[in-house]
């Protein structure tokens, strides 16, 4: 009985996590992200994850000549997180890691392209037990 | 030790066998969404990597594609007078019953709106604010994710930039409402029904005598976007009606594979630290035949008949 309790607790503790763990990635991205895109317009798509330490996401966005972009990655307690841009034979246009690791950057072409917005969350080098978080890609833009 | 009376611990055990069945429930349901996650990101991950060269696994891909607010920007110029006979009709709202066909007009409907206040239409934007109040109720997204926002839009319809702010705001809270309640497809879809609409009016234009340079390079840079449009609804594929939509990009793809395109030189990029922004110079000659553009426009005609019924 006293293990059917414990078992019973935990699975509730488990999906409290899970639903609340979803929750706050929300309100992390529109209290935190979302302000850093103005004077942007935002594209609307929520690109939204909760990742652990070591992975990776990537954004397939098409960037339009005849507007300028500003790309947010976003994070909730996982370190200097990375983000690259990339062309689409894979050659690096931007990494923020040059940057001091911000967690913004604007963006211009002459040319209509299909880009990769490829993020990398740190791997873990400590003893410490692995960590996950809220990470997020934001896409404003705005008409030359 | 402490040692329970029997009938509390009879009772205990019959609120426990009554609440099993509901943990269990719940727990199942959160593995199921979970476990649907995780094979949608296990496919986009084995659809995208390279296993010869990649070091790390990427978790989760993400495709975007222009917001209505985005694809009107891009696809219009307003040297092409207003022409209502572009748009979907309000009336046609009845015919939208699955939640298929209300998603994708949702898409149409919201790049009409922004068609009009492009053009300073501002009754017209009024009479399709109201349709996709409608629509966002039909598709049962809460007032505070839909409707509420439009009435923000009510309020500042004379001015053109904070409307396409509200109207981006309205279309993203849409997004995200509909994700959150794992209605992944339904987002997709207005996404897809704002872009065919941005096209017709696009190829609807660049097929008069007089069209300009810049509305068929714009419709030529839609290459990339429909490449993401197919792989983003690819997801969904074994619904019939995405799997029929699917067919159709397809085609069009075809089509805009076929085009030829010349990279001019190799890239160049400038990174101004100061002012956080990188300029990528990649210039490209792009050569669409007449023929092609009339192929192009006659698919995505037919998409949106067959759409807008």
């Amino acid at each position: 009985m006293k293990k059917l309790i414990s078992v019973l607790s935990a699975a509730a503790l488990c999906l409290a996590i899970n639903f609340g763990a979803e929750a706050q990635c929300k309100t992390f991205i529109k209290n935190e992200c979302k302000p850093k895109l103005a004077p942007y317009i935002y594209n609307g798509q929520m690109n939204s994850a909760v990742l652990n330490q070591g992975d990776m996401a990537e954004l397939m966005l098409t960037f339009y000549s005849n507007q300028d972009y500003r790309i947010v990655v976003c994070s909730d307690g996982l370190g200097d997180v990375t983000f690259r841009l990339l062309d689409l034979q894979g050659k690096e246009l931007f990494t923020n890691a040059d940057h001091n690791y911000t967690d913004y950057w604007d963006f211009s072409t002459n040319s209509t392209q299909l880009l990769t917005v490829e993020v990398s969350v740190p791997e873990n080098t400590t003893d410490e037990e692995s960590k996950s978080g809220c990470v997020s890609i934001l896409v404003g833009f705005k008409e030359k | 030790m402490v040692f329970l009376p029997k009938t509390l611990i009879y009772k205990h055990m019959k609120l426990t066998y009554k609440v099993l069945p509901i943990f269990i429930a719940c727990l199942a349901v959160a593995c199921t969404s979970e476990s649907k996650r995780l094979k949608e990101q296990q496919l986009k991950s084995a659809m995208t990597i390279d296993s010869s060269e990649c070091e790390a696994t990427v978790k989760r891909i993400f495709f975007n594609l222009p917001s209505p607010v985005e694809i009107t920007q891009t696809l219009l110029k307003t040297e092409e007078p207003f022409n209502s006979d572009l748009l979907n009709s309000a009336d046609n709202l009845e015919k939208y019953n699955t939640s298929s066909s209300l998603a994708l007009n949702f898409g149409i409907y919201g790049a009409d709106l922004c068609y009009c206040r492009v053009y300073d239409q501002l009754q017209e934007a009024i009479n399709y604010l109201s349709v996709i109040k409608k629509v966002t109720e039909k598709l049962q997204i809460p007032e505070e994710e839909g409707s509420e926002t439009i009435n923000r839009i009510e309020q500042s319809l004379e001015n053109r930039d904070s409307i396409f702010y509200i109207i981006s705001d309205t279309y993203a809270r849409a997004d995200s409402y509909l994700k959150e309640n794992e209605r992944d497809m339904t987002a997709s879809l207005i996404l897809a029904g704002a872009w065919i609409e941005g096209m017709y009016f696009a190829t609807t234009l660049a097929s008069e005598p007089d069209a300009k340079d810049d509305i068929i390079n714009n419709i030529v840079d839609q290459k990339y976007t429909v490449a993401n449009l197919v792989n983003l609804l690819n997801t969904y594929n074994e619904t019939p009606e995405v799997s029929s939509l699917i067919d159709d990009f397809n085609k069009v793809q075809d089509i805009y594979n076929s085009i030829e395109v010349t990279y001019d030189k190799s890239v160049v990029v400038n990174t101004d630290q100061d002012d956080h922004v990188t300029s990528i110079d990649a210039p490209v000659t792009v050569n669409m035949t007449k023929e092609q553009l009339k192929e192009i426009a006659d698919l995505i005609k037919g998409i949106r008949s067959k759409i807008i019924g």
